[in-house]
């Protein structure tokens, strides 16, 4: 298992590291949460469920790392935030197409990031955010929806 | 996903490669792993405390709150606990019979020429009502069958120096059919002024609960 974790993060590290980017908007911070999934996943390594799929655990585990690490940043610069706040902190300084990803419903959100940074197909989705196959259909639908409606001006045609 | 939309979305996080390495990985797995075991240490002691908290609060309950909410409860129900010590704030302690009533209080006498607060009280074999602050000025006639046992006390002091010494109240021996008697004695160094009433002539068993009401009367 050690070394099915290694090898992973060395064929699919760079596109975690994107996902934590994704989640943290910050590089640095990104990199800090791939390491930190890792390093819980290695620590965690006995509850992975055999039949399951490997990569979409481990996607997880850095979504969470990186979700963490913006939970604790976000503490540190205001005393009480709120979960918009905390999507704003995200998106502080970037353009509008990121205001609208952190402003889609967390679950689309994390389902985007998980198809075009982690490149997890449908089931591996499904199992990375607990739902049914089916759901992971939907909620992508549903975000690249609302995504468009929001980005309408800014989408070239 | 439109590939416009897709694009953009590419565009949000640069394909930029990150330095990967997997020995800050295992070193960071490893400082987790101490960290963890601490936290699991502090959280053991911490449940063993808890643990510990509960079992004294439980005691606490079942041995404290429970009797004197039990006591609080038949108080508020039965202001005269009977069977129960009677406090009048005084060095005496009265025990109640199951069935009777009491009733407390003091009032100013001019006793060996000096004005001196003398504490009374009434004690009784039947229930009866009165009104606070009582001064044995009501004492009610006991109905037949029953008795009332009024007693007045104070530091002896004058002429009750010489009361005769006795470590318990007691009815004489031999009190006939009277129906009124009163007793003059002293336990420690309280002077003691009884008053016994019988509501119809003394039987037996009259005799025993006045001896009864004595016995329970006792210095604290």
């Amino acid at each position: 298992m050690r070394l099915e974790l290694e090898t992973l993060y060395r064929l699919r590290g760079q596109q975690f590291a994107r996902l934590a980017w994704a989640i943290t908007g910050d590089r640095e911070l990104a990199w800090d949460a791939l390491q930190d999934g890792f390093a819980r996943a290695l620590l965690r390594r006995d509850s992975f469920r055999g039949e399951g799929d490997l990569h979409a655990w481990v996607a997880r585990i850095v979504a969470n790392a990186a979700q963490d690490i913006v939970r604790r940043r976000s503490d540190e610069l205001r005393p009480a935030p709120t979960e918009t706040e905390t999507e704003l902190e995200i998106s502080e300084g970037d353009s509008r197409l990121r205001l609208a990803v952190a402003s889609l419903p967390e679950r689309q959100r994390l389902a985007v990031f998980f198809r075009y940074y982690a490149d997890l197909d449908y089931a591996q989705i499904a199992a990375a955010l607990a739902i049914e196959r089916g759901t992971v259909s939907a909620t992508l639908n549903a975000a690249h929806k609302k995504l468009a409606a929001l980005l309408a001006e800014e989408v070239p045609r | 996903m439109t590939d416009d939309l897709l694009l953009m979305v590419d565009r949000l996080v640069p394909n930029d490669p990150f330095p990967l390495d997997w020995h800050d990985v295992q070193l960071r797995s490893e400082q987790m792993s101490a960290s963890d075991a601490i936290q699991t240490r502090s959280r053991s002691r911490h449940i063993r405390l808890t643990r510990r908290t509960l079992v004294i609060a439980g005691a606490a309950a079942l041995f404290v709150i429970a009797p004197l909410t039990a006591l609080a409860v038949r108080l508020a129900f039965n202001p005269a606990p009977t069977g129960h010590p009677l406090m009048l704030s005084t060095p005496l302690e009265i025990r109640l019979l199951p069935d009777g009533s009491a009733a407390g209080g003091a009032i100013s006498l001019a006793i060996a020429g000096r004005q001196r607060t003398v504490q009374v009280a009434l004690i009784t074999d039947f229930q009866f009502t009165h009104h606070p602050p009582f001064n044995l000025a009501n004492v009610p006639t006991p109905p037949p069958g029953h008795l009332a046992i009024s007693i007045r006390h104070f530091a002896a002091t004058g002429e009750a120096r010489r009361w005769r010494r006795v470590n318990r109240l007691e009815l004489p021996a031999d009190i006939g059919e009277q129906k009124r008697l009163t007793l003059h004695v002293r336990i420690v160094r309280e002077a003691i002024d009884v008053d016994v009433r019988f509501g119809s002539a003394p039987t037996p068993s009259m005799r025993a609960s006045a001896n009864a009401i004595l016995a329970g009367v006792t210095h604290g």
